[in-house]
């Protein structure tokens, strides 16, 4: 079984990186990825491959977030989007543009604003826990929703100042619903490296994920701490959410549809959640990418089609797996 | 393991009093009416809280923990038996409860009862100090039979076991009752498990009588 499905999703991935190196604002034909010339060789080089393994990690990533989240928060509709997290680092990521106002180089803010975006990811989330940790199942996700209007609302603020003191400042509005457009190759090491790092983490520990998932009691019985083994995992989460949306803007609900299906195919434990959601993660991203960018003859913000995707994944778990009692 | 006069403060309430108990290897039974404390004595011992005063003497060796109250994870029961990487051999204790078939099974999908016994087929497999928190609720009589015979033959652990079920006590090698926080009696069942202090433990009339050499407790 999990033979067939690791086989089954490296051709899909497979296919789909390259079908994300076709498709895009800019057609580059089939021909021109075996033998690149003139302005493709310039579009693949510069553009294209760097963008398409950034989303391909991406992918990877917010899933494996959205994996570890649930288990230890015990709640399936659980992701780096729902919780907050994500829209926490918008607003830190955008409030580093203030630091132009300190006549900070325009060429810095690459730099400091993963950094701010980090901060504010990770406030936004220990808000939403403590919000909803004592109220169930319920708690976290609505103490998220909260979490994201009031960081959505300061944002709304943020851009409407920005763009009147800053107008050489790009329109953000795509941004903030998530665009995987242009990453360049210095974006994409850090990227690699904490993809990277989390997916290993998450693998090397998933008994670990699974037990703190099962009982408090059981855990600190073995010696773990489950609270502070789940603040490790909400640091590691914010940064990773953080650094992604300094980069592309909130790319959400990956994390609730990728696991979702791993669990309904291969079962919930952490073993096969973080590996497999790593694995499908990218796909999934890269082809709501190529949706997103370009082949309806426009660009959509790819949070718009993942939410189309995730809604009736979020009213089946309502509906039936609560209610069930499943998760 | 000794506990030496631990006192626990909740919040504003004094939850365990200056408790005193030992523990001896073997089957030891907590009995106490709901919210005398029993939980939270427990919950001392692996050290998820923390009392205000007194300590606690545990001996050498892995502690395990069946809770009252879990997740029922969708995972399945193999995954829930590795949970925590302790890496033991869980057939003997698996086929002690005849669960051996179950490993396949969705743990999410078990009955209550079906879930509690992996749980508790888990910590014995892996605790030299093996701690359950009623165990007993949940299940059947014929598995709650099978637990007691079974707790009963195991002597080179510590278990310790909370409950308020008073047969369950019968089986033990020490019982402590537990009232309000503080300990009232302990020691050997047959001295503890009298007429006078199980009536003084629930509040209510408690007779001990004989029927076909077992003794019973009605009320």
């Amino acid at each position: 079984m999990k033979k067939t499905w690791t086989l089954l999703l490296s051709v899909l991935l497979f296919f789909s990186i390259l079908a994300a190196l076709i498709f895009g604002e800019v057609y580059v034909p089939p021909s021109a990825l075996l033998h690149p010339h003139g302005v493709y060789s310039v579009i693949l080089e510069r553009i294209r491959i760097p963008t398409v393994l950034a989303a391909a990690a991406i992918g990877t990533s917010l899933a494996v977030c959205g994996a570890v989240m649930q288990m230890l928060l015990r709640n399936p509709l659980m992701d780096p989007y729902v919780s907050g997290t994500a829209s926490g680092g918008a607003f830190g990521a955008l409030l580093s543009y203030f630091l132009l106002a300190f006549n900070l180089p325009f060429a810095y803010l690459v730099y400091v604003s993963p950094l701010i975006a980090f901060a504010f990811a990770l406030l936004s989330t220990l808000i939403t826990i403590a919000v909803g940790r004592r109220t169930g199942v319920y708690g976290l996700v609505v103490g998220g929703v909260v979490v994201a209007f009031i960081f959505s609302s300061a944002v709304t603020i943020l851009t409407t100042l920005i763009s009147t003191r800053f107008p050489f400042v790009p329109s953000v509005t795509f941004w903030l619903q998530g665009q995987i457009v242009v990453v360049g190759w210095r974006s994409d090491l850090g990227l690699f490296a904490l993809t990277a790092i989390l997916v290993l983490l998450g693998v090397k520990q998933a008994r670990r994920i699974d037990l703190v998932a099962i009982s408090d009691e059981m855990s600190y019985a073995r010696g773990i701490n489950p609270n502070t083994y789940r603040y490790m995992w909400v640091v590691l989460v914010s940064l990773v959410s953080g650094y992604i949306v300094s980069l592309v803007g909130i790319v959400g609900f990956v994390g609730i549809i990728v696991p979702h299906i791993v669990r309904r195919i291969l079962g919930g434990s952490t073993t096969a959640l973080v590996p497999y959601s790593a694995l499908l993660g990218s796909p999934l991203l890269l082809l709501a990418n190529i949706l997103s960018s370009g082949i309806f003859g426009t660009v959509i913000p790819v949070t718009a089609i993942t939410s189309l995707v995730a809604a009736p994944i979020i009213v089946y778990v309502m509906v039936r797996g609560i209610a069930d009692k499943r998760y | 393991m000794l506990i030496s006069a631990i006192s626990v403060k909740l919040g504003d309430r004094l939850v365990l009093r200056e408790v005193n108990v030992e523990f001896v290897r073997g089957l030891n039974v907590i009995l106490g009416p709901n919210g005398s404390g029993k939980t939270t004595l427990l919950r001392c011992i692996i050290e998820m809280l923390k009392p205000q005063t007194g300590k606690i003497e545990v001996e050498a060796g892995e502690k395990s923990y069946a809770p009252a109250e879990y997740f029922g994870a969708e995972m399945s029961v193999l995954d829930v038996l590795l949970s925590g990487d302790s890496r033991r051999e869980y057939t003997p204790y698996l086929e002690l409860f005849s669960l051996q078939s179950f490993l396949e099974r969705n743990f999410s999908s078990l009955s209550t009862g079906e879930k509690r016994m992996v749980l508790i087929a888990k910590a014995l497999a892996e605790g030299d100090v093996v701690l359950m928190d009623e165990p007993t609720s949940g299940l059947d009589l014929k598995n709650q039979v099978k637990l007691r015979e079974v707790l009963g033959t195991i002597k080179h652990k510590v278990i310790v076991v909370s409950t308020h079920d008073v047969s369950f006590a019968q089986a033990a090698d020490r019982v402590a009752l537990l009232k309000c926080g503080r300990v009232i009696a302990q020691g050997e069942a047959e001295r503890v498990l009298t007429e006078d202090l199980l009536t003084q433990l629930y509040e209510v009339r408690v007779r001990r009588v004989h029927v076909d050499g077992k003794t019973l407790f009605l009320t």
